[in-house]
């Protein structure tokens, strides 16, 4: 297997709402990507700011209360919440949307994973982008391995 | 025209959901659905897989994505569209949503007032809602109980005064299905009057708005003028217009379902008829307007009176000052 990135990005509150594309070249004669992506902090444990924003939003939405006390109060811890994309020089390869912060694909022209499209691992320019969904904490650190192999 | 059970708004483990296409459908099929739409978040790698599985096993399944965008959801179903979630923005979701449409997709408002961020951040519309009024669907209900509390009540309100305003949007339910539920939580059905079951007739029958919504009870709905028969979704000619109804009991696994009937609203432009309403009897009541025309049912469902179903509208043909047709969006 070869390496063909790995790193580590910070994202603040902001980028909520912002796609963060991290750009990386395959080279020749790859047939399989390996992706490894995970990030940190998860949730924010902070009971009493997760209420405040709750209640803030939801006036500033709704302008009336949607839920009790009771109903805000299960949806805490709040959590941080990205998506990653990947686009081949021939398009993109799909989206993975969900809420684990620790996640691994594998992709090649057979078979794919995770809201992925099976595609061949071509030679040239690809593109990994972070879409920011939801941060809830001051900052979210991204790590991210590339490998590409037979 | 038959009414057709589906559940438009489902999610498999090629996102967020818990089940596998093959799972999904196999659940759909023990829940009596005719039909769903596959709509996992901004992916279709579920379904191809969903689609065989629905073709071995007897179901109808639609092919879609829901467009996860961050300042608003869309559920778009009929797998024709090329446009990339991440490209929408508040400044060209209208284009976005025509370029879809233009290629045969049916577009549907998801959800708009649930509560978005910071607990499901996108799942609130925050698009400026004059700029969706192309769309083809508007999901009025969504998600468990779907008939109850402020949400629903805000979605009811924002859809009718799109109708108010002139817009042609028809009413469908979102299941918004992630999980098996193998203790199923209170939630409804979107009926969609077709020819058949097959995808291309249950897609016809969304985009004509031929379409209601209901927890426990099926409505049947026609609009009469001058003597012709007209189903939900059309446009009617100028005249004098009745609309005929009856009610029948959904016979399925739940155990909450309505004990009678209360009353039925004939809803337009112009006010609220109430007539009373019973299972198995036909009503009829004159109507006049001449924008829209929607039914909603209520009946006693866990000890007190709820709202069961809503029809999406009939509409009326346009007119100029001289009687002569200037309009039809969906085919009478």
């Amino acid at each position: 297997m070869r390496k063909v990135l790995e790193g580590r990005y910070v994202l603040t509150r902001k980028d909520q709402s912002t796609h963060y594309k991290i750009p990386f070249t395959v080279p020749e004669d790859a047939e399989k990507m390996f992706i490894s992506v995970a990030y940190e902090p998860k949730y924010n444990y902070d009971e009493e700011y997760g209420l405040a924003l709750i209640k803030e939003s939801m006036m500033k939405q709704a302008g009336e209360p949607l839920m009790t006390e009771g109903e805000m109060r299960a949806c805490l811890p709040l959590d941080n919440h990205l998506s990653f994309s990947l686009d081949s020089p021939e398009g993109a390869v799909g989206t993975a949307h969900r809420g684990n912060n620790k996640q691994n694909f594998t992709i090649c022209a057979e078979s794919a994973e995770g809201g992925f499209y099976p595609c061949k691992i071509v030679k040239g320019n690809w593109i990994f982008t972070v879409s920011v969904t939801c941060i809830i904490t001051d900052e979210i650190t991204v790590s991210l391995k590339i490998e590409v192999g037979k | 025209m038959k009414y057709f059970r589906c559940e438009l708004h489902t999610h498999t483990t090629s996102s967020d959901g818990k089940m596998t296409p093959e799972e999904l459908v196999d659940r759909a099929l023990e829940c009596g659905y005719d039909a769903i739409a596959l709509t996992d978040h901004n992916t279709v790698a579920g379904v191809d897989r969903a689609v065989k599985a629905g073709k071995e096993r007897g179901l109808t399944v639609l092919r879609g994505i829901e467009w996860t965008t961050f300042w608003g959801h869309f559920t778009v179903i009929g797998g024709k569209s090329d446009v990339l979630w991440r490209d929408i923005t508040p400044d060209n979701v209208a284009e976005k949503i025509k370029r879809a449409q233009s290629l045969g997709d049916i577009v549907a408002i998801a959800h708009p007032r649930r509560m978005g961020y910071p607990i499901c951040s996108g799942c609130h519309c925050d698009y400026d809602i004059e700029k969706l009024t192309g769309a083809d669907n508007y999901e009025v209900w969504s998600h468990y109980y779907p008939n109850e509390g402020v949400a629903a009540r805000q979605q009811r309100e924002q859809w009718y005064s799109l109708l108010g305003k002139g817009h042609r949007i028809a009413a469908v339910y979102g299941y918004d299905w992630h999980n098996r539920d193998d203790v199923p939580p209170s939630y409804a059905y979107t009926y969609v009057g077709a020819e058949s079951a097959s995808e291309k007739d249950i897609l016809a029958g969304l985009k004509s708005g031929a379409t209601y919504i209901t927890v426990g009870v099926e409505v049947d709905c026609k609009a009469v003028v001058g003597g012709k028969e007209y189903e939900i979704g059309s446009v009617l000619p100028v005249g004098e217009t009745q609309i005929k109804l009856s009610f029948e009991r959904i016979e399925d696994y739940r155990s909450d379902k309505p004990a009678r009937l209360t009353k039925a609203e004939i809803r337009t432009e112009k006010g609220i008829t109430v007539l009373p309403a019973e299972f198995g009897k036909e009503i009829t009541a004159k109507v006049s307007f001449s924008e829209y025309c929607t039914v909603s049912v209520y009946g006693e469902r866990k000890r007190e009176e709820q709202l069961l179903a809503i029809t999406s509208a009939f509409y009326r043909e346009e007119t100029d000052d001289n009687g002569t047709r200037r309009r039809a969006r969906h085919g009478a």
